[in-house]
């Protein structure tokens, strides 16, 4: 009997709980289902509910919380607790003035048990020392996903200079499902538990743990604990990452940034069929933001682990899905093959498609699970509702590439404004999908996430960083444009009149991600905001400028190169000084805001720009016949490891002077290394272009 | 394509088909229709496929709802039927994304006082950028007191009905920051298959229940930074009760009818073709100037604070603690001004400030000593532990709710729904104080300056209900500089400067406090190297930082390499920070008003000391200009190795209307051509 009941147990395991049925109105009930038909659903007890009443069915719910009691008085372990934070913190308060708190503790343990589910456990103890820290560090807020999570706050005490101790009321814990207002992102299945912490002021200590054990894990192969051992805040007295697996599972794992700082090593002991892995900082002093660094994690001592040895499981997780969501249905053929009729080349029908699912899908991120996170949409559902994420209209990018002969394949990037994937340790960190396709003959990635750019572009944030390429399971490397390829192209010419009034004319054209930035900001504003835009422009310029004409160029049409231009005319643009006649060249200063990333003396981290840059000025002035040349900005040819800035002006004829400026940046990063040497060269630069042109009114009576 | 066929084809189009969801453990999403479920296997059709899953793989089942109810057949909808016919033509809204074609608010007030608010629009897409933004809807409700749901939402596009379903369509809370606030909730959707020449329908309902701290009161905006074809608000009240309303800014041809039937009256008001507003800078707070109408049930402001005041006397709690905590902070303090700024700095700093809306949680206050005991209150809730705080030190406080200046008060609606803030009013030392305790930077005396000049309603107090706050003069929102240069022969330049902040000055740079020292000695470097990319900061000091009884006082000295540039003999440069522009002020014409939340007053006067072997050669014109209630006034003063800066910026009026706008311009342009000139210094 005791077999049968086992194999009965294993057959319809679904009769042995509850399910959670969520109703279009009133609360959550709790309770059998026996079946289900188009029109009702049945419950135990002969309870039969209107499909159309129940909005969903969780067959994983958590179990539901148990009353809740109110706070228990502090025990004397509270008391030597508190009293030991307050020791410790009183030391690295010495130590350290001037910050926000300190982080006395901050402890993460992951545990993989053997079938696969998992506990995160994190213990904070942290003082709070200026009153902005009283919100985030006086409450805590944990979020789990719907089925799979259950979070449980194990501790949350609040220790008080004048003795006084609140330890963890139950009864205040709450649970919301957190949503905000905004048309692009969508994201559900998350609940979030939260908790004030009471009586939390400036000086008190809060003292927490919070469990996450995910109970059905997606897949469990997939385990990466990471953590950064540094804050923004304070310094960290200790920062410490237990991870256990069992013992038969090797865990892989890479570190970064623990020069100086401690062992990169960890401590491995074994005990009952696990093995645990500790890795411990101590003293870590806080991180101070400086202007374009890098992301916390590609500077802050971090570590990543891993169960996985490569990155084929991932490879084959998202191929898998992939390759079940780019499989075109007739009608998208058919639509396809008629969209690129016309389309001679290859580059003409990447063209076509690229500019299609740019334009005709709008950007919409649906978030409702694991599968719609990484895997998106089908391409043939994304393609019918006429919107998706980036990662939906990849795959519909490379569906309908595929159907035009071009092999493509999405690609997994973290933007170059995110952290830089360790490949050395298999893990999911993502936060953008793309193409890649083989077109011509070349490797061109194409991302259709945003209207503006026009083939090839697009956006800077993926340029110069290494992803994944999933249907070839390679890495793959996105290239950083030429700074000709990713540049600004302005053109002035510039007429004076002996009193002075002028007519100015300028041109602007771009390239790469430039081009695709500018369009997407004319496109989004209305025409007569544009004509503000360009009186504004003219303003700036001189004060007295009155704008004549504007033009802007496809904005809307991004099969087109996209350029603006506008022509006005100054009353009194050259600034007199006696018989001198000063003239400014419109945007030839770099102005400080521009150059805000050198503005430290020293750097303690890189400088990350999205992209390269590439800045060519070129301005052709006639002056009045009875005016002569005092001085000219002269001839500047800078160049370092990074950039180079060349600049000209000469006189050409008695009445003309053309000046010229080209300034590049090759590069996207510059080391910590070379920042004294790159911000001289920025700053001579910068100086060169205050330069100023001096004319004298040899008519002029003054001296 | 004749218009029967094309009914027909919208017919054919529009068949609804259930679109589920099946999560499985292991990460996928089947979307199809869940056709049976028994005790072993969920099986859903997908793609024209059965396929099923056992019960023990399945984490869970959406079913997506479709919202197609009520008056959703676009092709029975004469409204819509009337635009295909003769469909806007977007050359003639060049400026336009979409155009609302219809907008349509129907209200329904119960006897009960309930009410129940329809709201029907149609949309147009114009051009591409406006697709996103037409398509995206949302409303909230207050659980306990509110529902609210959505009837349908479609696009048409080409002849495809796309009805909007659950997949684009989420619920849940835009204040989980803020747990003790966390009750207003969002729902927000996406309408699917959106083109440029889509039409876009919904229809969505709400039902509030009557409760005296939630009455009755609407604000309807009819004209918006996209254009509306017809714009339209009826409101059937029963004879029982009395509609009281307010017009504002509305425009020429509205057309208004109050109508009576079957014991009932009927109250319309509706406008057309109302063009776009364009962004301009410096412009009111959109409920200045957009025509809106703003409706209560009839009373008093007498009759409202007789039925508030009992209230509020219930939930000022005192308990021990907050009693012992009042003495306190007023030991020792020998007047009652600095027993009123105590109590007030304490609750400024101690309370944490939570930035919820009053209409999105509550207009009555949480109990004092749960504001004290939590350490966390929003607008409502500081002010009124203040004012607990106030009476438990000897007191004898008022206590009022204050419309902000984000929207002008209808002084002839008595309804609490007007107000966004709070506040306490006390007599210390003589003065009438206005304490208003919301962030941890401002002191007692520095109303924020939504507040200055508001209309309040006093709940708790006497005298007549309504009053107007103080309005800060320019004085009190002010910034003193005093600087003090040295420039040497080779153009570098080397000093100091001294500021005096003011109002929401010192506020602004007492955000400093929350800085670590590190990143404060970063910021100061990077405020530094704006004045000059050569510039390097020599030292700094930013005294009473976190000390809210004290004026704050900011100083700092540098020195920059190549400040001035030689040209020949001549030595050319500019007063260090001194560059103003006139690019705000570069449109020839203004429809909208310029308008500032405060007035505002800078100072500076600023030695520059010579180079030893230069003179002055030119120093740019003294400028003296005043118009539209601002002036500007700088000059130089020249003496032998010594050149003396002085200017005066004064901002006296915060409202300027636009047939005054080339007045403020002109001052813009000349402020703007000062500063491009140059100080030219010659080789003696």
């Amino acid at each position: 009997m005791k077999k049968t009941l086992l194999l009965a147990a294993m057959l319809v395991p679904a009769l042995c709980r509850a399910e959670t049925l969520k109703l279009r109105s009133g609360p959550d009930i709790e309770a059998k289902i026996l079946s289900m038909d188009a029109d009702t659903v049945k419950l135990e007890g002969e309870k039969v509910l209107p499909r159309k009443t129940v909005s969903e069915i969780q067959f994983t719910a958590a179990a539901a919380a148990k009353p809740q009691e109110a706070a228990a008085a502090a025990s004397p372990e509270d008391a030597a607790a508190a009293k030991a934070a307050f020791a410790k913190a009183g030391e690295l308060a010495r130590k350290y003035t001037g910050v926000n708190g300190l982080v006395l503790l901050d402890s993460g343990t992951e545990i993989l048990n053997p079938d696969g589910t998992t506990i995160d456990r994190n213990h904070q103890i942290r003082q709070i020392l200026k009153e902005t820290l009283k919100q985030s560090w006086g409450q805590i807020i944990a979020c789990a996903e719907e089925g799979r999570d259950r979070v449980k706050i194990l501790k949350a005490n609040v220790y008080n200079p004048d003795g006084h101790i609140y330890t963890l009321d139950p009864s205040q814990i709450k649970t919301s499902k957190p949503q905000e207002e905004g048309g692009d992102f969508f994201t559900s299945g998350n609940v979030c538990t939260q908790y004030v912490m009471p009586n939390v002021q400036v000086g008190s200590i809060v003292d927490y743990e919070t469990e996450t054990e995910t109970y059905n894990p997606f897949r469990k192969d997939f385990f990466f604990p990471q953590w950064g051992f540094q804050d923004d805040q304070g310094p960290v007295a200790r920062s410490e990452i237990t991870v256990t697996v069992p013992e038969n599972i090797p865990l892989f794992y890479s570190v970064k940034n623990f020069a100086g700082l401690g062992e990169e090593k960890p401590a491995i002991s074994s005990a009952a069929g696990t093995k645990t892995y500790v890795w411990a900082l101590e003293n870590v002093p806080p991180m101070v933001g400086e202007p374009s660094m890098p992301s916390y994690k590609d500077v802050a001592p971090y570590l990543r682990t891993s169960i996985l040895k490569d990155w084929s499981p991932i490879f084959d997780w998202l191929d898998q899905m992939y390759k079940e969501r780019t499989k075109p249905s007739e009608e998208l053929t058919r639509f396809t093959l008629d969209l690129i009729k016309n389309s001679r080349t290859d580059e003409e029908k990447a063209a076509k498609i690229y500019h299609y699912v740019q334009k005709e899908i709008r950007y919409i991120a649906l978030k409702v699970g694991v599968a719609s996170g990484s895997g998106g949409y089908d391409a043939n559902l994304t393609w019918k509702r006429r919107y998706g994420c980036c990662v939906d209209k990849a795959l519909l990018l490379t569906t309908m590439l595929e159907v035009a002969g071009i092999q493509a394949s999405p690609i997994v990037i973290n933007t170059n404004n995110q952290a830089e994937v360790d490949f050395t340790v298999p893990h999911l960190e993502y936060d953008h999908a793309i193409t890649v396709a083989e077109i011509g003959g070349r490797h061109v990635f194409l991302d259709s996430t945003n209207y503006d750019y026009r083939y090839p572009e697009i956006a800077s944030f993926d340029y110069g960083v290494h992803v994944m390429n999933i249907f070839d399971k390679k890495i793959d490397y996105v290239p950083v444009p030429m700074p000709k390829e990713n540049g600004s192209f302005y053109d002035y010419t510039m007429k004076f009149s002996p009193s002075g009034a002028s007519e100015i004319t300028e041109k602007m054209h771009y390239s790469g991600s430039r081009e695709g930035g500018l369009r997407s900001y004319y496109r989004s504003i209305k025409k007569e905001e544009q004509k503000q835009n360009f009186q504004s422009f003219a303003k700036g310029v001189a004060p007295s400028a009155e704008l004549v004409s504007y033009e802007v160029n496809n904005a809307e049409k991004i099969e087109d190169p996209f350029s603006i231009g506008l022509k006005y005319t100054a009353a009194d643009y050259p600034q007199r000084a006696g018989s001198i006649m000063i003239i400014k060249l419109p945007d030839f200063e770099m102005e400080p805001y521009r150059i805000n990333e050198i503005s430290l003396d020293q750097r303690r981290y890189p400088i990350e720009y999205e992209a390269s840059m590439g800045r060519y000025q070129h301005y052709e002035l006639a002056i009045p016949e009875n005016f002569e040349v005092v001085s000219l900005p002269g001839k500047i040819d800078l160049s370092n490891k990074y950039s180079s800035f060349k600049a000209e002006c000469a006189k050409t004829s008695k009445t003309a002077i053309t000046c010229s400026v080209a300034w590049e940046r090759p590069e996207r990063v510059i080391p910590p290394a070379d920042y004294a040497e790159y911000k001289a060269f920025i700053e001579k630069a910068a100086s060169y272009t205050k330069s100023q042109i001096f004319l004298r009114d040899m008519t002029s009576k003054e001296k | 394509m004749n218009r029967l066929s094309f009914l027909l084809t919208l017919l054919l189009a529009a068949a609804p088909a259930r679109a589920d969801i099946v999560y499985l453990n292991k990460g996928d999403e089947i979307n199809g229709a869940v056709t049976a479920m028994d005790a072993a296997n969920v099986t859903i059709n997908a793609a024209g496929k059965e396929q099923s899953y056992p019960r023990a793989d399945v984490m869970k089942i959406q079913f997506v709802k479709e919202y197609n109810s009520g008056a959703a057949e676009p092709q029975k909808d004469p409204e819509i039927t009337g635009l295909l016919a003769a469909p806007p033509n977007p050359a003639s809204y060049p400026n336009d994304g979409y155009l609302t074609w219809l907008n349509d608010v129907n209200i329904v007030i119960n006897a009960d006082k309930s009410w129940t608010v329809t709201r029907r629009g149609i949309r147009v897409i114009l051009r591409e950028r406006g697709k996103s933004p037409a398509a995206y809807l949302s409303h909230n409700y207050l659980p306990g007191i509110q529902t609210a749901d959505i009837d349908y939402a479609y696009s048409l596009t080409d002849s495809t009905v796309s009805y909007l379903n659950d997949i684009s369509l989420m619920e849940g809370s835009p204040y989980m920051g803020y747990p003790s606030y966390d009750k207003l909730k969002l729902v927000k959707y996406a309408i699917p298959n959106v083109q440029v020449a889509s039409v876009l329908g919904y229809q969505s309902h709400s039902y509030t229940a009557y409760a005296s701290t939630y009455p009755f009161f609407t604000d309807m905006a009819f004209r918006f930074y996209e254009p509306v074809k017809t714009a339209r608000l009826t409101v059937t009240v029963p004879d029982s009760l009395r509609l009281s309303y307010t017009e504002f800014n509305l425009p020429k041809g509205l057309v208004f009818s109050k109508t009576a039937k079957d014991g009932k009256s009927v109250y319309i008001w509706e406008a057309s073709d109302l063009p776009s507003y364009r962004r301009e800078s410096d412009s009111p707070p959109f409920m200045r100037y957009t025509p809106h109408v703003a409706l209560s049930l009839d009373g008093s402001w007498e009759d409202l604070r007789a039925a508030l005041a009992p209230l509020l006397k219930e939930r000022v709690v005192i308990t021990p603690a907050m009693k012992n905590k009042a003495d306190e902070l007023t030991a020792g303090k020998t007047s009652d001004l600095e027993k009123a700024e105590a109590l007030y700095n304490w609750t400024a700093k101690e309370i944490k400030y939570q930035s919820v809306d009053l209409d999105d949680y509550s207009y009555l206050p949480k109990p004092a000593d749960e504001t004290f005991s939590n350490k966390g209150g929003n607008a409502l809730d500081k002010p009124f532990l203040l004012y607990a705080l106030l009476q438990a030190a000897g007191f004898n406080p008022e206590f009022a709710y204050a419309r902000g200046k984000s929207a002008p008060l209808a002084e002839n609606l008595a309804n609490i729904r007007q107000f966004d803030y709070a506040e306490c009013l006390v007599n210390a030392g003589g003065k009438q104080l206005v304490l208003a305790p919301l962030g941890d930077k401002r002191r007692y005396t520095e109303l924020y300056s939504q507040l200055q000049g508001a209309r309040a309603f006093k709940a708790l107090g006497t005298g007549g209900p309504l009053f107007t706050n103080p309005d800060h003069s320019a004085d009190q929102e002010s910034e003193a500089t005093t600087a003090d240069y040295a420039l040497d022969k080779d153009g570098n330049l080397s000093g100091s400067y001294t500021s005096r902040p003011t109002g929401e000055k010192q506020a602004s740079m007492r955000g400093y406090k929350d800085y670590k020292k590190e990143d404060l000695d970063r910021d100061m470097e990077k405020f530094v190297h704006s004045i000059h990319p050569q510039a390097r900061l020599k030292g700094y000091k930013l005294e009473n930082l976190s000390d809210l009884s004290k004026d704050l006082e900011f100083s700092i000295s540098l020195e920059a390499a190549g400040y001035a540039m030689k040209a020949g003999k001549y030595m050319i440069l500019k007063v260090p920070g001194l560059d103003y522009s006139a690019a705000d002020a570069a449109q020839t014409e203004r429809e909208l008003p310029l308008f500032w939340y405060a007035r505002d007053l800078n100072t500076r006067t600023l030695k520059l000391r010579l180079p030893q072997g230069y003179k002055l050669y030119h120093a740019p014109r003294n400028v003296d200009i005043q118009q539209a209630g601002q002036s500007y006034k700088a000059a130089f003063n020249a003496s032998p190795g010594l050149l003396t800066f002085t200017e005066e910026f004064r901002l006296d009026n915060t409202w300027v209307d636009p047939p005054d706008y080339p007045k403020y311009k002109a001052l813009k342009e000349a402020m703007a051509q000062f500063s491009e000139n140059w100080i030219v210094l010659e080789k003696k």
